[in-house]
């Protein structure tokens, strides 16, 4: 039995274990994350990344030969780095394609990065990839829903890892998105949300270009005053900046349209002025010191100062031309062409309506297409003019159209991510309370495991201790018994030795004392007495050999010690009860554990207290039978017996039968109203 | 006319009362008008004793182990001699026993102090006679194992009192200690006592009870 609980105690162990491990699994899944811990890259990253793909510095070389490079760079990426590593050399790729304003290659890392950044399920990698569809969306192929939404799920999934700074440039890049669509309400909201999540000390230049944004929403909402405000705070954070100052003269400019709408030409060429004022403008920037001379002329004219036209107008023109700034070539022609209508030059006026038209039906800019359609209404001859009404007409609707179906879109695109997002977060609720559950039942049952293995244990240990126990307990029941029986044998022979002196001795004497008497006589009585003397030594010799044979008979078997112990124990339960007690001699008790004889003498012990309890009886009979099983222990009473069908077990018999299990005996009762009742216990 | 003698034998064994009948009435059957009464225990004894009042007994031959009287005031042969030299003086005792542990023989000098003393182990017909034939002349026969004890408790300065004795005599039986109280009548406590004290007297404070005994056995007190 010991051994058994062993066996099982080892294959609990490996279970166990098994179990850990398990466990172990589950926790590893259940925390499982983005192997990103940071959506930056860092300074040494960039510079290894770029060491190795052999990039040169950005604006060192010509774009069509940094084109070049990227590309080889892309190939090389593709070939050398290990997937698991590519994301990052994607983003640095993108970032330089951007910059050069390769939109279609710009695409294709975003594309490759989403690819590998969903393979090693590395969440920042994924949102960088969406914000660049964005940009490449926004910038190349102006499908401003597309850009919207690429933007939105970015901006959810830095949002949802507390990348800030990522989630406010995205939301940013929405807002402008949003204001180009004429969604201002959408664009304020966002702008404001990006300006939230930027640092005002760190993320100054991003900061100013929301407020930026804000500024050109509140000028095309015709809130001028806020307009004013947005973008002075705007040139405000600007000026803190310590570059070009390009993004200065930016803002500036923006002030001046914002005077301009307004109405206050003079404040506008104040901020034109300052704005071209910086310090070799013309060198650093064409494009925009062509936007300040254009404007600048274009107030002057509103203002009807007009010495330096249209000379003031040409001049940009012609950079624009120079750098093929297309819109601006646009707006330029609008604004020459008013200038030549204000000087009745009709036909001046007309042409450059035309060639502004042209240039904005190229471009698809429709804002622009509309505004020279105007010019062309008002200066074309009638017939044309209402052809291009109509068609201004037709723009204007579709344009709208367009606008608010794109507006449209954006809520749709809102919603669609949204409810993902709350079905994703459903899922993910539900993975969670199922791991949650999971783990819950595994610790139960690790922690009734570890409790059961100890129980068991504590079992072993307690089952060992009354091994021990019922060990001593014989053991002394034994010895004390040995030391009875040893008084025992010398009270024995000393009775034997009293018997031999007093009996055997006194006759000895006795027969020599007559025998000598009449030794020397010859007389005939005399002759038969002496054979009548014979005959009593011969009945001493076999006194002394019945004494000798109870010596043998007495002698002191240890093996009916056990059987001493129990009757004595018989002995002294029995009260007033008569008793009988029998054992096969060809019981070999030493081949009994002490253990079972122990348990086996606390039954006798028990069962004789019951029938003092119970029985009502006079008699009792104990008796140990060899059987063909093993031994069987027999202990009857003439009581008054019972029903054994119907008795529920009193203490005393459960204790009884407690400790025939122990002994892996057999315990059975036999017992009728009236005829007493027999307890029988077979073990081996 | 042969000069009456009245003797009275005391043994439980009758074929030992045959064999002194036997000597005596061999040897004297000339001499003497030999009248004999024969007791098997105390009780008889003491009923010879006390009816012989007109005529007492010339001798009694006494065993010492005998079946006590039934109202249990005599308990052995000592006991016998000891009443009939109560009751008559003049009656000569000759004590024949079996034993020869020195505490008995001891005891019976001191307190019967019989004019004859024999074991039986060592002795004859001839010496049987002989010591009956000093007895009845006035004379005193202790047969040698008692001279020699006699000699021992002469020499020995030390005499010990009849408990000291008995606990001597039990534990040389191989009672133990803490039971000695069932045969001595003593206390534990007092029986421990005893022990010290008979160890300090024999010189031996931390003998052991073996020691003990051999040393008691050595000096013949057992």
């Amino acid at each position: 039995m010991g051994i058994m609980i062993f066996m099982k105690t080892a294959n609990s162990y490996f279970n166990f274990y098994f179990l850990f491990a398990v466990c172990m699994l589950f926790l590893c899944v259940g925390c499982s994350k983005d192997i990103r811990q940071n959506s930056e890259i860092s300074k040494a990253r960039l510079d290894s990344i770029a060491l190795l793909l052999e990039l040169p510095k950005s604006k060192s070389i010509p774009k069509e030969e940094e084109v070049k490079v990227l590309n080889q760079a892309l190939v090389k990426v593709t070939k050398t780095i290990p997937e698991k590593d590519r994301s990052d050399y994607f983003i640095v790729l993108g970032e330089r394609y951007y910059a050069i304003r390769d939109y279609e290659n710009l695409k294709i890392t975003a594309q490759e990065l989403q690819k590998h950044a969903i393979a090693i399920n590395d969440t920042f990698g994924l949102a960088k990839s969406y914000y660049n569809f964005g940009k490449y969306y926004y910038s190349a192929g102006l499908q401003l829903d597309s850009a919207y939404k690429n933007y939105y799920k970015a901006e959810k999934l830095y949002a949802g890892y507390g990348a800030r700074l990522e989630a406010g440039k995205s939301l940013l890049s929405m807002g402008i998105v949003q204001k180009n669509v004429k969604d201002y309400q959408g664009a304020e909201e966002s702008s404001i949300k990006a300006i939230a999540l930027f640092d005002a000390e760190t993320d100054m230049r991003l900061v100013a270009s929301a407020y930026t944004n804000l500024g050109i929403v509140a000028k095309d909402t015709e809130q001028y005053d806020r307009a004013i405000d947005y973008h002075q705070k705007a040139l405000g954070y600007r000026r803190q900046l310590k570059d070009e100052g390009l993004l200065e003269v930016s803002s500036l400019s923006n002030l001046g349209v914002v005077y301009m709408n307004k109405g206050d030409y003079q404040g506008a060429i104040r901020y034109y002025n300052e704005g071209l004022a910086y310090d070799s403008l013309a060198i650093k920037s064409r494009r925009t010191y062509a936007r300040l001379l254009d404007n600048l002329a274009y107030a002057k004219f509103k203002l009807g100062d007009t010495d330096d036209l249209p000379a003031l107008f040409l001049t940009p023109l012609r950079i624009r031309k120079d750098i093929n700034d297309r819109l601006g070539m646009i707006t330029n022609y609008i604004h020459l062409s008013e200038y030549f209508k204000s000087q009745h030059e009709i036909d001046s006026a007309r042409s450059y309506a035309e060639s502004a038209y042209e240039v904005a039906s190229e471009l698809k800019y429709n804002r622009g297409t509309l505004e020279s359609l105007v010019m062309l209404t008002e200066v074309a001859p009638a017939e044309a003019a209402r052809e291009y009404a109509q068609r201004r007409m037709f723009i204007s609707d579709s344009l709208q159209r367009v606008e608010r179906n794109t507006q449209d879109q954006f809520a749709r695109t809102r919603y669609e991510t949204d409810t993902l997002e709350i079905e994703k977060e459903a899922a993910t609720q539900r993975i969670r309370l199922l791991t949650l559950v999971l783990l819950a039942a595994l610790i139960a049952i690790l922690i009734s495991y570890i409790f059961i293995q100890r129980k068991i244990g504590r079992t072993r240990l307690r089952f060992q201790k009354e091994q021990q126990n019922a060990s001593e307990e014989i053991t002394n029941l034994m010895m004390e018994q040995h030391v009875k029986l040893e008084e025992g044998k010398q009270f024995e022979k000393h009775r034997i030795s009293e018997e031999l002196h007093d009996g055997v001795l006194a006759r000895l004497f006795g027969i020599r004392l007559n025998l000598d008497s009449l030794n020397l006589s010859d007389h005939e009585d005399d002759v038969q007495s002496r054979a009548k003397y014979l005959v009593d030594l011969k009945d001493l010799g076999r006194e002394i050999r019945t004494i000798s044979h109870e010596l043998n008979a007495h002698t002191f078997d240890s093996k009916m010690l056990y059987v001493d112990v129990v009757e004595k124990m018989i002995e002294e339960q029995r009260g007033t009860l008569d008793y009988t007690f029998e054992s096969d001699s060809s019981i070999d008790w030493s081949a009994v554990a002490n253990p079972t004889k122990a348990h086996l003498y606390r039954v006798i012990q028990e069962g004789i207290q019951n029938v003092h309890k119970h029985a009502q009886a006079t008699e009792v009979n104990v008796g140990f039978k060899q059987i063909e099983k093993g031994i069987e222990l027999e202990l009857s009473d003439n009581g008054k017996g019972m029903k054994t069908s119907n008795t529920k077990k009193g203490i005393g018999l459960k204790n009884m039968a407690a400790r025939v299990l122990k002994i892996n005996g057999e315990l059975s009762l036999h017992s009728e109203v009236g005829k007493g009742t027999t307890v029988r216990v077979q073990f081996k | 006319m042969k000069k009456e003698l009245r003797i009275l034998l005391v043994d439980d064994h009758p074929i030992i009362i045959e064999g002194y009948k036997n000597a005596l009435v061999a040897h004297y059957r000339q001499d003497y008008e030999l009248h004999t009464d024969v007791a098997h225990n105390c009780e008889d004894a003491a009923s010879f004793i006390k009816r012989s009042n007109e005529t007492p007994y010339d001798i009694g031959l006494i065993d010492i182990n005998l079946p006590p009287s039934s109202d249990g005031k005599l308990n052995s042969g000592e006991d016998v001699a000891q009443f009939m030299k109560k009751l008559h003086e003049d009656s000569k005792v000759i004590i024949l026993t079996m034993h020869d542990e020195t505490s008995r023989l001891h005891h019976i000098l001191e307190h019967v102090n019989p004019e004859g003393f024999l074991i039986k182990s060592d002795l004859s017909s001839a010496e049987l006679v002989l010591a009956f034939d000093q007895v009845i002349h006035g004379k005193t026969y202790y047969s040698s194992a008692v001279n020699v004890h006699l000699r021992k408790m002469v020499l020995n300065d030390i005499r010990l009192d009849k408990k000291n004795l008995q606990i001597l005599y039990h534990l040389s039986r191989g009672v133990r200690t803490k039971n000695l109280g069932e045969h001595v009548n003593l206390s534990l406590s007092a029986i421990e006592k005893r022990k010290t004290y008979l160890k300090e007297l024999f010189d031996m404070k931390s003998a052991d009870d073996e020691q003990l005994i051999g040393e008691a056995r050595k000096r013949g007190f057992i």
